[in-house]
């Protein structure tokens, strides 16, 4: 079984994209005098309407995302994003990728905060991790240098924090606590889900396949993700366990519209950036001791993060980063992205750029009433056979 | 050996003994400015632990842990009278130096220092900047510096982005300096405990760390004076080697 997740990045949009031309990028240094509160309090409850159609017409969950000085990601906190959802939506699973868990100080409070929203939306959070780009730290001033041992030293705790009796004392490298003994747990035991997304980095990978936790792919290309589900499969192998397609989650672009040209014309809105994607210092994406990832690499995987042109929007749809179409053709593309990857958990980033209210959810409508039915009614392949899928 | 670590050092010259701590890109090799240095004296240049030719030892996580593993370096090669000398990073390293202990010190020379908040202007943040900036913008004219060409091309195309050694000595800087950022709180109370001659010398055109700092340290420390440098950066040691050396000997002479 494969679930399905709407998802979008809660855009601000009412700036020109042609500015990033005056600035290294358009995270950290874009002047926030240019952001308009009325407009993004209008923003934000649409956003969240948005979310209530997709829970009432059947996803499985609503994935949600955290970033920081950034004008394309409204959503500055994951965790109060997680605790609307908990009170607005009835079915749908909450899923977080992720918690940027080392740019917080006092990741006991993030547990809290997370057993609260497991409790309110009574038992349905995933508890999403993730390390974060470089530039979340810099924009936190968090030193990056020490990233991966915060993370790791954060996720550990929010793991002790919820199955270990308290009170108890935590003496880490990089937290410490006199008393770990959190009042409020989470409903679902032991601990809700922890899923881990990434674009590229394999430690990343083998740290999320050692721990059991499904890996979800952010965007990059068909022939990259099957690599990465490869190096998880590996790792599996070695830990003792089988890789089945509920270790592994995709994310991808997709819009569905009633006819063909409309969905092609708005389709377009995933490039409304401009290239902007592509313009982030390495510096400031993987500054020096952030990581050993192959940030060249990730760049050349974001065929979308290019600006926009015909040839780029082919491309795109070619290789399968963006879908757009009619139902009956969104159905196909995503069932062979799905059986080709073996992939239990597929994201769909449904709305993204100038996509109107009324289109944004008509294209959910289509998505949970026609096409979410059609690849649920696939026979579903054996475990054994979707591996082998994607091992190809 | 520094306790339990290999100390890379490299050694020139005969006489009293100068120790040269450098700067956050991290050790550069044997520079026009140690060979001047060496005219006249026993010139020590070691790598700081962590920036790639000295490993860091599991302990050791602040500037102020520099300062004491390089104390602990006199100590066991039983230097004394030691005139030390740090630019930049270094600098700071050598402050600190300076405030645990004055004992093995004959001179203390701060050449474009860090370790001091500036009180106008702002300490250049380097851990924004791609590298390749962040350097050039360490000179007044690095096209002209014979150091610079040497070292990375009259282009700058010769610096590394990433990667190497050059990447553990930044990343080195970045577990060290990050926060607070390029300065120790603590140090201008401090300071006050260091009774040695001291020189502070910095370029007019310090970009990275602003001049006003020369006059900070001077006003925290008993007994310093400062000496500012025209037509140069905040790498007066790669700038203006033999300028800089010439004013060091000149003030340890006198």
């Amino acid at each position: 079984m494969t679930d399905y997740y709407y998802f979008t990045e809660q855009p601000y949009t009412a700036y020109d994209p042609a500015l990033q031309d005056q600035y290294p990028s358009l995270r950290l240094t874009l002047p926030n005098s240019l952001f308009d509160p009325q407009i993004a309090s209008d923003l934000y409850n649409r956003y969240h309407d948005e979310y209530q159609v997709a829970d009432g017409v059947g996803f499985d969950g609503i994935m949600i995302n955290e970033h920081h000085t950034a004008p394309f990601c409204m959503q500055a906190s994951i965790t109060i994003t997680g605790a609307v959802l908990a009170k607005i939506t009835k079915q749908v699973k909450i899923l977080m990728l992720g918690a940027p868990l080392p740019i917080v100080d006092n990741p006991l409070r993030l547990c809290e905060e997370l057993a609260m929203i497991d409790c309110i939306s009574r038992g349905r959070l995933i508890a999403g991790v993730v390390r974060g780009g470089g530039v979340e730290s810099l924009a936190n001033n968090v030193n990056p240098a020490y990233n991966r041992e915060r993370f790791e030293e954060a996720h550990d705790l929010l793991i002790a924090a919820w199955t270990r009796p308290g009170p108890f004392r935590w003496a880490g490298k990089h937290f410490a606590y006199r008393v770990v003994n959190p009042w409020v747990l989470p409903l679902q035991k032991p601990h809700p889900p922890i899923m881990v997304p990434g674009t590229a980095s394999p430690e990343t990978v083998i740290w999320a396949a050692t721990h059991q936790y499904p890996y979800v792919v952010l965007g990059s290309s068909l022939e990259q993700t099957a690599e990465l589900i490869d190096l998880y499969r590996e790792t599996a192998a070695t830990a003792g366990y089988t890789m089945g397609p509920q270790h592994i989650g995709y994310l991808i672009r997709v819009f569905v519209a009633d006819s063909e040209a409309k969905a092609q014309a708005e389709g377009r809105n995933f490039f409304w950036q401009n290239g902007a994607l592509s313009k982030q210092p390495r510096e400031w994406m993987a500054p020096p001791g952030y990581a050993s990832i192959d940030f060249a690499g990730i760049r050349r995987l974001r065929a979308v993060s290019k600006p926009f042109d015909s040839q780029a929007y082919q491309e795109a749809q070619a290789n399968y980063q963006v879908v757009v179409g009619t139902p009956d053709q969104v159905t196909d593309k995503l069932r062979t992205i799905r059986d080709r990857l073996g992939s239990g958990h597929l994201c769909l980033w449904a709305h993204d750029g100038y996509m109107s209210h009324a289109d944004t959810v008509r294209c959910i409508e289509l998505l949970g009433r026609e096409v979410l039915p059609a690849l649920r009614a696939d026979a579903v392949p054996a475990v054994a056979e979707q591996v082998a899928l994607g091992a190809d | 050996m520094v306790g339990t670590t290999s100390l890379y050092l490299l050694r020139g010259g005969q006489g009293r003994p100068c120790l040269v701590l450098h700067d956050i890109e991290g050790h550069e090799g044997w520079l026009a400015f140690h060979a001047a240095l060496a005219e006249q004296a026993a010139v020590y240049a070691p790598s700081h632990p962590g920036y790639g030719h000295t490993p860091c030892p599991d302990w050791l996580s602040s500037v102020q842990h520099q300062a004491v593993f390089y104390q602990w370096f006199l100590e066991a090669a039983n230097l004394t009278d030691v005139d030390l000398i740090g630019v930049g990073l270094g600098g700071w390293i050598a402050a600190e130096m300076a405030v645990f202990s004055t004992a093995r010190l004959r001179h203390l020379i701060l050449v474009g220092a860090a370790g001091l908040q500036p009180q106008q202007g702002d300490l250049y943040d380097i851990f924004l900047a791609p590298w390749r900036e962040v350097l050039t913008r360490g000179f007044a004219d690095a096209a002209a510096a014979a150091e610079f060409v040497r070292l990375y091309g009259a282009d700058g195309s010769g610096i590394a982005q990433f990667g190497g050694v050059r990447e553990a000595g930044r990343t080195m800087t970045m577990r060290l300096c990050f926060r607070p950022y390029l300065h120790d709180p603590a140090l201008p109370g401090l300071l006050g405990k260091v009774h040695l001659p001291t020189l502070l010398v910095w370029g007019r055109e310090d970009h990275i760390v602003p001049l006003e700092c020369a006059w900070q340290y001077q006003h925290a420390l008993p007994d310093a004076r400062v000496q500012i440098l025209d037509q140069c950066g905040h790498f007066a040691h790669l700038e203006h080697p033999d300028r800089l050396a010439h004013t060091i000997r000149e003030f340890i002479a006198a």
